[in-house]
This record gives C-alpha cells, structure tokens and sequence, in this order.
C-alpha cells in the first residue's frame, strides 16, 4: 500500500493505492499519526485505487475509527471499489464506519 | 524466552576464543607468523594445512569454524578450496578469509566469486586480521543463536498446529454423525502459514440435529490460531443452545466483544440442519456466502445470505436467522474466503458465478459425493495452490 495526502484545510484525504492487507498495518498505523498530527478535524480514507482489502485491512478501518472516537475526530472511508464495496456490504461495516461516494 | 542477540557487539570474547580456526598456506613460516598473531589475540584452537588438498582433508574430517586461506599453493590451490568448502552443505556456511595481494583487483572479484568472505592483504597487519577473525567468528555465533531460535519457533509452530488441528471434528466423529442421521459431511482445511484463523465444528444434539460453525478470525498466523481456540472453548457445550443459530451467534459475539482488542474480528456463519424437519436454519456474520443448492436443479444453485457485523465488533449488533429446506436432494457448500480471494494462474478469481459453474460442471444435476474433493483439486490445479490465506470447505449433504 502507498498513500498521499490531499487537504482542503478541514478535510484531509490520505488516497491509498495498491492493496490493503496484514503487513499494512504498521504503514497504516504510521499514516494514521501523521494525518493526525496535521490537526485535520476529518480524515478520509479514500479507496478509490484499492484493488483489495483482506480481513487485517478491514480491521485497521475498525482500529482508526475508535481512536477517532478516542481523540474526537471524523473518520471516514470514501469510494470503494465494487469488490470492495462487496465486502463491506457483507460485513455491513457502513453501520459502524461512515462510507462516502464522491 | 531465549535472547538472540542483536549484534556482535554483544558476544563476549570467551565465547569465540575456543572456535577452531584453520590457517592454509604453503609457506610454514607464513602459517606460523598468523597462528602466533591470532594466538597473542587469546584464539587457542588453531589448526594448519599446507595445501588445499590437506585443508580439504581437515575440513571433512572436522569442518573448523573459520578458514584463513592463502590462495596460490601447490596441488590444490585456494580458489578450488574455496568453491569446495562452499558446495558441501555442512561447511557452505563456513566464513573464509582470502590472503591477497593488495594490487590484484581482478583476483580480489574472482576470490569472492569462488565464495570468499573477505579478503586480508599480504604483507599480513596483525591488527586487521584480527579484528576481521573476532568479527566473523561473531557473526557465526549471532547466526548460530538465530537458527537455534529458529528452530525452536518453527517446533512450537508445528507443535500448536497439531493441537489446533486436533480439535477440528475428527473423523470418527463425523463417521457417526452419519450413522445417526444420515448427513454426510466431508472438509478440508489448510493453514497459510503453519497456524491459521480459519476453523469449524460440528455438535450432533440429542434429537438428532447438527450444529455447525465455520469461522475465520481476522489476520492469521499465532494471534488469529489462538483466537480459534478461545472460540472453540466458547462452543464447548453450549447444548441446546444450537437449536437457535441467530440467539447462538450474537451470544459468541457479546463474548468476543469483551475479547478481542478493536481490529480484531471473526467472520461466522452457524447452522442447524434438522433432518427431521428437513430444514436448515442459519445466521452469518459475513461469512463468505456458503453454495446451496439441489443436486436436481442446478440452474437454481445460490449463495445463501450471511450479511451481518463481524462478531466482536459491536455488543449491539444482531444476527437474523433465516430457515430454508434442506433434503436429502440438497447439499450445502461453505467455504473461507480463500477460495475466493486467490488468484488463478490465469489472472481471475473463482468468485460469484464462475464458482457457481464450476460446480455445476462437477455435479452435472447429479449426485456427487466427492464434489468438494473435486472442486479443490480443481483449485489446486489451476494455481489455487498459492495460497496466501487459510483455506477451509466444507460440504453437507446425504449422499
């Protein structure tokens, strides 16, 4: 997985490409504290370029969510892919993580 | 748990000095100015060959722990020595310091491509070449601790594997629940990479219904193995409690809920087949869609529904039951997402209606008992074999 940035000054977009899986975690991990250090009030993850996500991947989106909870900021997840989109809608991850297209 | 060191720096000088160090040079007065420097260095274990040939001969007989080598000698030279020492197996991990001169740069490359691992150069500076013996022989000793701790985990590993596998119904188990009830069930399960989160049981009640689950907790290897096992504990004698897989599943889930730490989760789907009533009743837990169908009707094969939270992510979250026939002409085929998610040699994935063809290329609105079998044998050969994930099946039916 690689990721860039994109910030309108409220919202901050870290765009992901390549796939998702188990050993993102610390890169992720990693995205998530900077994003966070940057003062963004929201952070969207945004899957447009993700081909796949496994089960690992899902639970990092789990992860973020609960410390924006923690630390009291918006996380969210915008423009899955079909196969992607197929997978949150098994897991109904939309009632847990607000999932956006735009 | 052992240390394994994390660089020379760490390994005391006592634990090296005994290590046998074998000087190979023809000229005795050269071999003899090297033993004295390592000597006045503390080594006490040192050896001489005059030739190749002699070195050959001490390093079969007694593989020493590094080599000092001279590279021009009579009837075998060192370059050959080098290129034996590297190709026997005991002895191809041996580190080799090559003599040379200063100003040979084309011997230097072709030394090291014989395998050398370092070089010295001649006149001998005692200082150098001790300091290049002290690290090398160091460096054996960190990869010595490394391979040890190595194989020690990779015991453990295969040792957890076996309790892990123990514990999935055995055969037996299964041989009489279809004495008892006529259901067939056969399975397969393979971890990735030696311990996996996939897992299943089956519970045989006292009227006659089977219980089932098949589960995949997030990630694999050790965490997601040992999550398993919780699992398997929490569905040890539950009873009656399977007779409502919807009450069963959210009950695991409030379980879960309180022990996993957040990203971690399984995907689950429970069941009940009562071949009294001829009726399956199921809850999913986004639990890769099992194929369900009728051996009779093939055109009407489908993926049964198992949207529903992850369990042990939201205390909150509910599971629906949903009940439909199941007959001695149908079968059901569940499965981890494995099977899905790995590519074919050909590029694509054997997802949605291409795994819904390939089993109706092997039933043919016929019966088949070794369906499943067939199906991942199917998998294998067409490079399903490159698994990166665990992989489970399991398949229901009367036959």
């Amino acid at each position: 997985m690689d990721y860039a940035f994109s910030s309108d000054g409220t919202l901050l977009k870290c765009m992901l490409t390549g796939e998702f899986t188990f050993n993102d975690h610390p890169a992720f991990r990693g995205m998530i504290d900077e994003a966070v250090k940057t003062g963004a009030k929201s952070i969207q993850i945004d899957l447009a370029d993700i081909e796949y996500i496994d089960s690992a991947g899902l639970g990092m989106f789990l992860v973020a969510q609960e410390r924006a909870r923690e630390e009291g900021w918006r996380f969210s997840i915008s423009n899955p892919r079909e196969k992607v989109e197929k997978m949150f809608t098994l897991a109904k991850l939309g009632t847990i993580v607000t999932i956006i297209k735009d | 748990m052992t240390s394994i060191g994390k660089d020379s720096n760490d390994i005391p000088f006592e634990a090296i000095a005994n290590r046998q160090i074998l000087v190979v040079d023809d000229a005795k007065s050269l071999r003899d100015v090297i033993a004295s420097i390592l000597r006045k260095a503390g080594f006490n274990n040192i050896q001489q060959a005059e030739n190749g040939q002699e070195a050959m001969l001490k390093v079969a007989a007694n593989p020493p722990d590094i080599i000092i080598l001279d590279l021009m000698m009579p009837i075998m030279d060192g370059m050959k020595v080098c290129r034996l020492v590297r190709e026997i197996e005991d002895t191809a991990s041996i580190p080799i310091i090559i003599q040379t001169a200063m100003n040979d740069n084309e011997e230097r490359l072709k030394a090291f491509a014989a395998g050398a691992s370092d070089l010295v150069t001649k006149p001998i500076n005692a200082l150098e070449l001790v300091i290049r013996t002290k690290l090398h022989l160091k460096n054996l000793i960190l990869t010595e601790k490394r391979e040890k701790y190595r194989i020690r985990v990779a015991d453990e590993l295969s040792t957890a594997k076996d309790v892990q596998q123990n514990i999935l119904p055995s055969q037996k188990y299964l041989d009489d629940i279809r004495s008892k009830t006529g259901l067939h069930i056969s399975s397969m399960c393979q971890p990735s990479s030696e311990l996996g989160g996939d897992f299943w049981g089956v519970h045989i009640l006292k009227n006659g219904s089977v219980g089932f689950y098949v589960t995949d907790f997030s990630g694999h290897g050790v965490v997601a193995a040992l999550n398993t096992i919780r699992l398997h504990t929490l569905l040890f004698n539950v009873g009656e409690a399977w007779q409502k897989p919807s009450a069963l599943l959210s009950k695991i889930n409030q379980s879960l809920c309180d022990m996993l730490p957040t990203g971690q989760y399984a995907t689950m789907i429970i069941g009940l087949i009562c071949p009294e009533k001829k009726m399956l009743s199921y809850a999913g837990a986004a639990a890769p869609p099992p194929i369900y169908g009728e051996w009779s009707k093939p055109a009407e094969l489908q993926y049964l529904d198992t949207t529903g939270l992850p369990l042990g992510i939201s205390k909150s979250a509910t599971y629906d039951l949903k009940t439909i026939p199941f007959t001695p002409d149908h079968f059901l085929f569940s499965f981890s997402d494995a099977l899905v998610e790995t590519k074919l040699n050909d590029g694509t994935l054997l997802e949605g209606d291409e795994l819904i063809e390939w089993v109706k290329d092997l039933t043919n609105a016929q019966p088949n008992p070794q369906l499943l079998d067939q199906l991942i044998m199917a998998f294998f050969e067409n490079g399903g074999d490159d698994l990166r994930d665990d992989l489970t099946a399991i398949s229901f039916d009367y036959l």
